[in-house]
């Protein structure tokens, strides 16, 4: 293998599991430039140690850890300043047509009031699916503090005014 | 109006399956750039390198790099600039300008010289771009906080299209309110008040921020439909003229751009049932806020935009989060005058059971969320809207502007569809299968 060869597996891995993990960072950072951005810097992290990562119980858990925290250290503001046109949510929407329904619209919104912290919650726990402990593995806190995390997140999105009464329902942690 | 006091929805109770649908639902498997893994290795390469040039001296890594012809930054696909984390690379420059600032300026008061222009949030070229206020007719200095007029930025040039487009994507069900967006760009900056009539106006009020139609300036009033671009969703149907007065850094004399501006139109508030609102009357004009309050007014405020809808009387530093400024308009119309003096009498605010017998007509409740770029907080507490009065704490003249230029037939759709029938159309659609297209 040439040194800049991606190591065993890692392309494969890259291949299959990229789309979950950029629709994770699309919900978290709420366009889809800064998106790719934060996918492209959390797997730039795990290449180098990715033999190791690979030999773990759960290869893409730790990628969404590295993606999460990455996301929430700020270091994306860095890259941000760099796009030339500032953005807001459904800004990087403009190409994709089906992409403009109003619900989404109000979703993406939505998430963006949240603080990063509960939107971190809120993506993990109800985008990506996971476990109250697989949600506080994650962003390394404790159960009860993405408890508390998720009902605030949950009040929030319940009395948003763009929110339409569909998702407005009993949101249990 | 909070969010927080703002009526709940009756309940969709299907608890958490609900909010996973919906998120699903909001965000689709997306495509990536096909040389995702290029672009991930150059950046691992980056970062060898820059460790490497950190550890400076290590011989048998600099050969190692040398062999490496670096790229001169992974740019294309989506337009994506991706930079090395923090902490592993120097500071990113501050931008420098790109070319002549807009307009020529003298540098007035105390203002620092030879600072660059502050980040434009457009191409910089294009009919909305002109008016510094240098382009105004008046003599001396315009009123209101000291700019450098060289300094205001360049906006969006706006579009000449009429930007309607077909779709198959439904309003969603309101929960008794309904809501129409439009999200615009920064048009341009003067000082004019362009709703003074004929002649009149040129310089005479503190800088402004206008959005919409591009063509908004001292010798233009209106009808607003009839000319100029626009600067929001659907191009030429929103010639309207959304104004506020300028943000001023202080420190530098740069007015500050919004990144873009969010305008809403709802209804189901106040007590205004929302099957009881007339459309807005074309050539109608109006403001709101209170350029003379001394503290928190009532229907404007700063807050953070994805903040938790806290309201402040002063700019806020929202970490990374834009820092927003709300005025909502009053919805209640005297049914007779278009316009008044001060642009204020002839409409009141929704009282919580309806709309005053003074002020019997409602119409759509009109509010801007003007979004600033994130800044620290010692950015923030350097800034002024240029209204500011001193001694009086920052921000707190907010107020706004506007003058009808919406298409009467675009007008009448998202009226009837989505605000009359009580239901959420987002920023595009006028629930008629018709939806806005725009770049913003």
């Amino acid at each position: 293998m040439r040194r800049h060869d991606p190591p065993d597996g890692f392309a494969e891995f890259v291949t299959a599991r990229s789309g979950a993990l950029l629709r994770a960072a699309w919900a978290l950072t709420g366009d889809r430039t800064s998106a790719e951005d934060l996918l492209q810097t959390a797997l730039a992290e795990v290449w180098p140690k990715w033999a190791r990562i690979s030999a773990g119980q759960s290869p893409e858990a730790y990628v969404r850890r590295v993606l999460v925290s990455t996301f929430l250290s700020g270091r994306r503001r860095r890259w941000r300043g760099e796009v030339p046109s500032a953005q807001v949510p459904e800004t990087a929407e403009d190409t994709d047509l089906a992409g403009r329904s109003a619900a989404r619209d109000a979703v993406h919104r939505a998430l963006l009031r949240l603080s990063p912290q509960q939107r971190s919650v809120v993506v993990l726990r109800y985008l990506e699916d996971l476990s109250i402990d697989e949600t506080a593995r994650t962003l390394g806190c404790s159960t009860a503090t993405v408890k508390v995390q998720a009902g605030r997140a949950l009040a929030t999105l319940r009395s948003d005014p763009h929110l339409g009464p569909a998702p407005i329902g009993r949101w249990d942690v | 109006m909070t969010a927080s006091d703002r009526p709940a929805g009756p309940g969709g109770a299907d608890g958490d399956d609900g909010l996973r649908d919906l998120l699903r639902s909001a965000y689709p498997d997306l495509p990536g750039p096909a040389d995702r893994l290029e672009r991930v290795g150059r950046l691992v390469r980056r970062r060898r390198r820059t460790r490497a040039a950190a550890a400076a001296g290590t011989l048998l890594v600099a050969a190692a790099l040398a062999a490496v012809a670096l790229p001169g930054g992974p740019r294309g696909g989506l337009g994506v600039v991706v930079q090395p984390p923090a902490g592993s690379s120097a500071p990113t420059p501050p931008p420098v300008p790109s070319g002549p600032a807009p307009s020529a300026g003298t540098t007035r008061g105390t203002v620092t010289a030879a600072l660059p222009p502050a980040a434009s949030t457009g191409p910089g070229t294009g009919p909305g771009t002109t008016p510094g206020p240098a382009a105004s007719a008046a003599a001396g200095p315009p009123p209101g906080v000291p700019f450098v007029p060289g300094l205001v930025p360049a906006g969006s040039p706006g579009s000449g299209l009429r930007r309607v487009v077909p779709t198959d994507q439904q309003p969603t069900a309101g929960d008794g309110t309904g809501i129409f967006r439009t999200v615009c760009a920064y048009s341009h900056m003067n000082t004019d008040d362009v709703l003074a009539g004929p002649g009149r106006g040129a310089g005479a009020v503190p800088l402004r921020t206008y959005w919409g139609n591009t063509s908004a300036r001292a010798g233009e009033t209106g009808p607003w439909t009839a000319t100029g671009r626009s600067t929001c969703r659907g191009g030429t149907v929103d010639r309207s003229v959304y104004w506020v007065p300028s943000l001023v850094d202080t420190s530098t004399g740069a007015p500050v751009a919004p990144q873009v501006v969010h305008v809403y139109l709802s209804t189901g508030y106040g007590g205004v049932r929302p099957g009881e609102v007339r459309g807005l009357p074309p050539g109608l004009r109006m403001a709101a806020g209170d350029p003379g309050a001394t503290g928190a007014q009532q229907h404007a405020w700063w807050t953070c935009w994805g903040g938790d809808g806290r309201r402040s009387a002063s700019p806020v530093s929202c970490g990374d989060a834009p820092v927003e400024l709300v005025v909502q308009f009053p919805q209640c119309w005297d049914g007779v005058r278009n316009d008044s003096p001060g642009h204020r009498a002839h409409l009141g605010y929704a009282t919580g059971t309806g709309c005053p017998a003074t002020r019997p007509v409602a119409l759509p409740e009109l509010s801007y969320h003007v979004l600033y770029p994130p800044t620290g907080p010692d950015g923030v507490r350097r800034w002024r809207l240029s209204t500011d009065v001193p001694g009086r704490p920052a921000g707190t003249s907010a107020q706004a502007g506007w003058a009808n230029g919406w298409d009467p037939g675009i007008a009448a759709a998202w009226t009837e569809h989505c605000l009359r029938a009580a239901v959420s159309c987002g920023s595009h659609l006028l629930g008629d299968g018709r939806a806005l297209e725009g770049d913003v």
